[in-house]
């Protein structure tokens, strides 16, 4: 192989490297449980058991739902977390006993994802079921939203042409853009930077409101 | 010069591609909850509940403890170099003097990828792994 052969490869092979470690820089999420808060009541049903359980769950979770119908386990999720999925869910689990019922309460989040730990939620809940005090239990962390049309910190929606209204530009997420005849191009946004590759190289500039972009021959209107 | 810079950006920029490329295609770990099995186990006392709850955890996973002397049992699954664990369990013990046994009751936890079970199937290594005879 040439010495060149040998650099290009060798840089390869440093990127790749970098890429690796630059990608698993994020802390992996880890299970965290939560055990042994148990309440025994010497009087009422398992379906009061299941009333309170349900209840208790859906205070600070959502769709609290029996395991399989009138088997008194309930078992609610936290809404979606960053990564779209639940982080925290907790269990709530009723036996009738010859009077009244014992419940057990198991809790489980990933962290860091999930805002608090499991023994929160899991004393919020049973706290909530049979009296105690409630401290208030962080909010979960939103999806990020996947941009729109009218999210003005990228250009992905609809362009018209200001000059040729009839003209318009589709972009999407991963850059691509194409035109209202169909022919294709790419788009990049650095700041307010735009590199729009269409029938060559343009660089435009974007508005501080983000709804427009003019230069290289070109002045467009984001399409709401 | 300027071509042999584009040429060496280039093959920066393919092995980045390749790098992130072959992270981001694993999945988001999601996590996993199983309301597992509930047994009665009669004419047994509690103690014997305790340790096949105690020994069923550390067949499977690992660090069992009892949460004080109350019966509950947890531990987790293997930990990475970071300290973290992907899989969780715990076993409830309760004594039920009308049969002169115990109630025990399995619940499980796994953050999949990367752990390669699910909650269920955590749950149902546990409750082969317990043994104990009784009904659900």
């Amino acid at each position: 192989m040439k010495p060149h052969g040998w650099r290009r490869l060798s840089l390869l092979a440093v990127a790749l490297a970098a890429g690796l470690v630059w990608c698993s820089a994020d802390a992996p999420a880890a299970v965290d449980l939560s055990v042994g808060i148990r309440y025994v009541s010497p009087q009422g049903s398992i379906s009061d058991c299941g009333a309170k359980a349900k209840s208790s769950l859906d205070a600070f979770l959502r769709g609290a739902a029996e395991s399989s119908p009138g088997s008194g386990e309930w078992l609610a999720f936290t809404s979606n977390g960053v990564a779209g999925t639940p982080t925290g869910a907790a269990t709530v689990r009723c036996y009738a006993l010859s009077k009244g019922y014992v419940v057990t309460f198991t809790c489980v989040v990933q962290l860091p994802d999930n805002p608090y730990g499991s023994d929160a939620l899991c004393l919020d809940v049973a706290h909530k079921f049979y009296g105690g005090a409630i401290t208030a239990l962080a909010p979960i962390p939103t999806p990020t939203p996947i941009p729109t049309g009218c999210a003005t910190t990228n250009l992905v929606g609809t362009w018209v042409s200001d000059d040729k209204p009839s003209l318009t530009f589709t972009m999407d997420l991963t850059g691509n853009v194409t035109d209202s005849d169909g022919v294709s191009g790419n788009w990049g946004l650095k700041g307010t930077t735009v590199t729009f590759t269409y029938y060559g190289n343009h660089t435009l500039t974007l508005s501080s409101d983000g709804k427009h972009m003019r230069g290289g021959g070109y002045s467009l209107t984001r399409k709401c | 010069m300027a071509k042999t810079f584009c040429n060496r950006a280039v093959v920066l920029a393919v092995g980045f591609a390749l790098a992130i490329g072959s992270t981001r295609a694993t999945a988001p770990a999601a996590l996993d909850v199983f309301v597992g099995a509930r047994k009665v186990v009669k004419n047994q006392p509690l103690s014997a509940c305790n340790a096949g709850a105690k020994s069923a955890l550390s067949s499977v996973l690992q660090n069992a403890s009892e949460v004080g002397d109350t019966g509950e049992w947890k531990a987790s699954g293997p930990s990475d170099a970071s300290g973290n664990a992907f899989a969780a369990a715990a076993i409830h013990c309760y004594p039920l003097d009308d049969v002169q046994g115990y109630l025990v009751t399995f619940t499980c936890a796994v953050q999949a990828p990367p752990n390669p079970d699910t909650a269920s199937a955590l749950c149902g290594k546990l409750t082969d792994a317990f043994g104990a005879g009784g009904q659900r």
